[in-house]
């Protein structure tokens, strides 16, 4: 049964099907089994909306439980079982899964059989979700799920972190796929209706590339699973991927004004280095030293050294190949905020960082690789992650390319890091007062 | 010194915890293959205890809004530097934060457990305290205030605190104000840490793969190494609250996209600790899941008419002094919300919760306690909180176990009331 070896420490690749894996870790040390199902979608303008609705309609209902009663009621007599639907975006794939998170049978009465009820749960809201006479979504579910979907997209605005680095990706990569928010887009709901949404569930279903990450279970998990969705086994897919950009000659500068009294500063940049690229251990550092720990440039120089900002870090997509810094500060402030930013990328590229930084960096990533370990959702997210990209490696061989990156290779990297766009969000001049108080400048 | 383990044979854990003489409590909870050890050193001090007499003062002292907090970040100013700075070079990950009750400091590392440990320990037992990092360190709090002002869940919450108490400093966030951090100073602060943070008043609690006897060695050497004069334990002063709210409704405008509204329900004047209070707390939880939650007949109506979304929750918030319950979501028609909200409350004080609901809500609480299992994280804030609140932390399944529909509806019918019950709502502000 077993056709692949052990690819990462713990994980267990088996293919279940020409488009199904199941990757499986051992998970003995919790009190759980943690189980997701991927079906991987390219991120595109024309379905993105569609696809992102499909999660919340197969929530509604199923054979057996016919309604979100039902169903919720299902998941408290499985000892509060976790079982739902959910979408997401790693880089330019958008991706439906169901998750399950069950209370492991060795923590619970004899006969209670807890996990073949939860996988048979997730199969019921996968494979045959509750449609109407003509074999769609019905109608008034529809109607409700695209006006949810248009709330939380609306919504979005409320969490400004949030929304500024949503509306740093949309101009910064306006044109490709990775501009798209992965919940979709406000104007495609009103074009949406049952037959193309069951549709898209029935594409998803009968053509996606399928990857199942599950955290224990033990030796019976593979058969139980491979049963339960044995429909998903047939078909030939194609695996979706992220392209690469290139930023614009000069940077692009927008900016915009929400009533708030923070303002939010994102600076967008490129580089090439994506999972996979020799120089990808160095990024991490690079990464790191700008902007990922307490000890990093940005929270040293931009937080504690001018009081500019409560936050103030760097992510780097690694399978995008963009960096984005965020951060909080006094819209007053906002060219001293920019150029102490600039300042930082700078002095990682011309290789001005100590020893520390880059070693308390290097310990910090391989802590945090280690810690994933004690997760079981952490584990799935980066195992999932890293699926996207190429086949999973050993943990102990990912730190140690992390051991063995020098100085050299965080510079090297570090040099392909372009400005690409600086985002602005800032409420309008003359700010209204502070809740509760009277209006209190900043001090510098 | 008092020592000894507990264990829950159903559970499959084993908890060790001593209490050492003049000095801290101090747990240890075992997680056997796991990667990453888990250290937390709390101190029983958070931001209601803003007025306090200590032995042989003539008057209690009135401490600026925010000082619990401003204190726990001054903390990571040393002498020789940033208190980050040691953990970033040992590989660990390093935090704390201030609730209303407590102050923790806390690390996780998957190598070098000891270092980190001592570190830990020695950090918050030697404070570094000067003009120079205060003033640096209130312009970042300002900020964080700011930056929490524009979160409408926080909006919405404070809010409704400042709703439901009247005098009762859990009505004060956490930060304070920018006002009130800018009236914190040095002096203000070294009395605040040697007032609060003495081992007698802390605890350590430590989750991994380690060995209790050896993390007891540690705390020994680490308390010996910073000798401190026996506690003399403040009085903690609290106004007397009055069972009534401050107003029945708060109404705020910002940024957001649609409104939010929160119903809330105080506590009763008076305290409550121990296994009274973990009852008190899991009955009001199963009753609300009952009445409100996502398997209730009025979450599905109130979904299918679009009154509410996945936004909507009810929950349950309760210490010594304060609690409260808060139902809350986004909303397109808040009045109609909060009308159907009293309706059902009314009902349910009226004719209770029915027995299949309860049973089902156990068996669904008894599993999440038992996932809570998975993470070291939520295990050691766990254990800090419940001890100082007089909880063992194995009781949760017996209290769950024990628990009748009988004693969930008392307990909605007595606390679901009118009287005690605010409204906040942030709503669009105007174009």
């Amino acid at each position: 049964m077993v056709d692949s070896g052990a690819p990462e420490e713990g994980w267990r690749m088996r293919r279940l099907g020409p488009r199904l894996r199941l990757f499986q870790a051992e998970g003995d040390r919790f009190k759980t089994c943690t189980l997701r199902v991927y079906l991987h979608a390219p991120l595109q303008a024309g379905t993105v909306t569609a696809t992102a609705l499909v999660p919340h309609l197969l929530g509604r209902g199923c054979e057996g439980h016919p309604d979100l009663t039902a169903i919720q009621r299902r998941r408290e007599q499985l000892y509060g079982a976790s079982v739902g639907a959910g979408v997401g975006k790693a880089g330019e794939v958008q991706s439906v899964f169901l998750g399950l998170d069950a209370v492991a049978d060795r923590y619970l009465p004899p006969g209670s059989g807890v996990l073949a009820g939860a996988v048979d749960l997730l199969a019921r809201l996968l494979l045959r979700p509750a449609l109407d006479g003509e074999g769609r979504f019905p109608a008034d579910i529809v109607a409700q799920e695209k006006e949810n979907l248009g709330r939380r997209i609306r919504g979005l605005l409320n969490d400004k972190d949030l929304y500024a680095n949503l509306r740093c990706i949309e101009a910064m990569c306006a044109g490709e796929p990775y501009a798209l928010n992965g919940a979709g887009r406000l104007a495609d709901l009103d074009g949406l209706g049952a037959a193309e949404l069951t549709r898209r569930w029935r594409d998803l279903v009968e053509q996606a590339p399928i990857d199942i990450f599950a955290v224990g279970g033990g030796d019976g998990l593979a058969e139980l699973v491979g049963q339960a969705l044995e429909p998903l086994a047939a078909g030939s897919p194609t695996w979706p991927s992220t392209r690469v950009g290139t930023a614009p000659a000069s940077p692009r500068r927008i900016e915009e004004q929400e009533p708030m009294q923070q303002a939010k500063l994102c600076m967008g940049y490129r580089t090439g280095i994506t999972r996979g690229h020799p120089l990808y251990a160095g990024m991490l550092l690079a990464a790191g030293i700008l902007g990922g720990f307490p000890h990093s440039k940005l929270f040293r120089n931009v937080r504690e050294k001018a009081s500019l900002a409560y936050y103030a870090h760097a992510h780097w997509d690694s399978l995008k190949g963009v960096v984005l810094v965020a951060s909080g500060i006094e819209p007053e402030r906002y060219a001293q905020a920019e150029g102490i930013i600039t300042a930082q990328v700078e002095d990682l590229a011309a290789g001005r960082f100590d020893v520390d930084e880059l070693e308390f960096t290097r310990l910090g990533l391989t802590n945090g690789m280690r810690a994933v370990m004690d997760s079981p959702y952490a584990m799935i997210d980066a195992a999932e992650h890293q699926a996207l990209a190429g086949p999973l490696r050993p943990l102990s061989q990912r730190i140690a390319e992390i051991a063995a990156a020098g100085r050299e290779d965080v510079v090297a990297a570090a040099r392909t890091i372009v400005l690409d766009t600086v985002y602005f969000l800032r409420g309008p001049e003359g700010r209204p007062a502070a809740a509760g108080e009277g209006a209190s400048g900043g001090e510098a | 010194m008092a020592q000894r383990w507990l264990s829950d044979e159903r559970l499959q854990e084993r908890l060790f915890q001593a209490q050492i003489a003049g000095g801290p409590a101090v747990f240890v909870l075992p997680r056997p293959g796991y990667r990453k050890s888990y250290a937390t050193f709390a101190t029983r001090y958070g931001s209601i205890d803003n007025c306090f007499q200590l032995p042989g003062q003539p008057s209690p002292v009135q401490v600026p809004d925010g000082i619990a907090h401003f204190l726990e970040h001054q903390m990571f100013a040393q002498e020789d530097g940033d208190a980050f700075d040691r953990f970033a070079a040992l590989g660990a990950s390093a935090n704390a934060y201030t609730s209303y009750t407590s102050t923790t400091y806390l690390f996780s590392t998957t190598e070098r457990f000891d270092p980190a440990f001592e570190h830990l320990l020695a950090f918050v037992q030697r404070p570094h305290f000067t003009d120079g990092g205060t003033d640096k360190e209130r312009g970042i709090i300002q900020q964080e205030i700011r930056m929490y002002a524009d979160n409408p869940d926080w909006r919405l919450r404070q809010l409704l605190h400042e709703g439901l108490y009247q005098r009762h400093p859990f009505c004060i966030d956490i930060a304070g104000t920018v006002k009130s951090v800018g009236g914190i100073t040095t002096g203000l602060l070294r009395q605040c840490y040697d007032t609060f943070y003495h081992p007698a008043n802390m605890v350590v609690c430590v989750v991994g793969d380690v060995d209790a006897d050896h993390v007891m060695e540690l705390v020994e050497q680490s308390l010996a190494a910073h000798p401190r004069a026996p506690w003399s334990a403040p009085e903690r002063w609290l106004p007397d609250e009055p069972p009534a709210v401050r107003r029945p409704r708060s109404v705020e405008r910002m940024s957001v996209a649609r409104p939010l509204l929160a119903v809330g329900f105080k506590e009763r004047p008076g305290r409550v600790r121990g296994r009274a209070q973990l009852e008190r707390d899991s009955w009001t939880e199963v009753g609300l899941d009952a009445v409100f939650g996502r398997s209730s007949a009025r979450f599905a109506s109130w979904y299918e008419i679009g009154l509410v979304d996945h936004s909507f929750g009810a929950g349950y918030y309760g210490e010594e002094t304060f609690g409260l319950s808060q139902l809350s979501g986004e909303t397109d028609d808040p009045q109609r919300l909060e009308e159907e909200i009293r309706r059902a409350t009314d009902e349910v004080r009226r004719s209770g919760v029915p027995e299949a609901d309860c049973e089902r809500l156990r068996r669904s609480r008894l599993g999440e306690f038992l996932r809570e299992f998975n993470s070291p994280e939520s295990l050691g804030h766990a254990l800090a909180a419940l001890y100082f609140n007089g909880v063992d932390v194995f009781a949760y399944r017996e209290v769950l176990e024990e628990l009748t529909a009988e004693a969930v509806s008392a307990r909605l019918a007595e606390h679901l009331d009118p009287e005690r019950c605010s409204v906040a709502m942030v709503l669009p502000a105007e174009a």
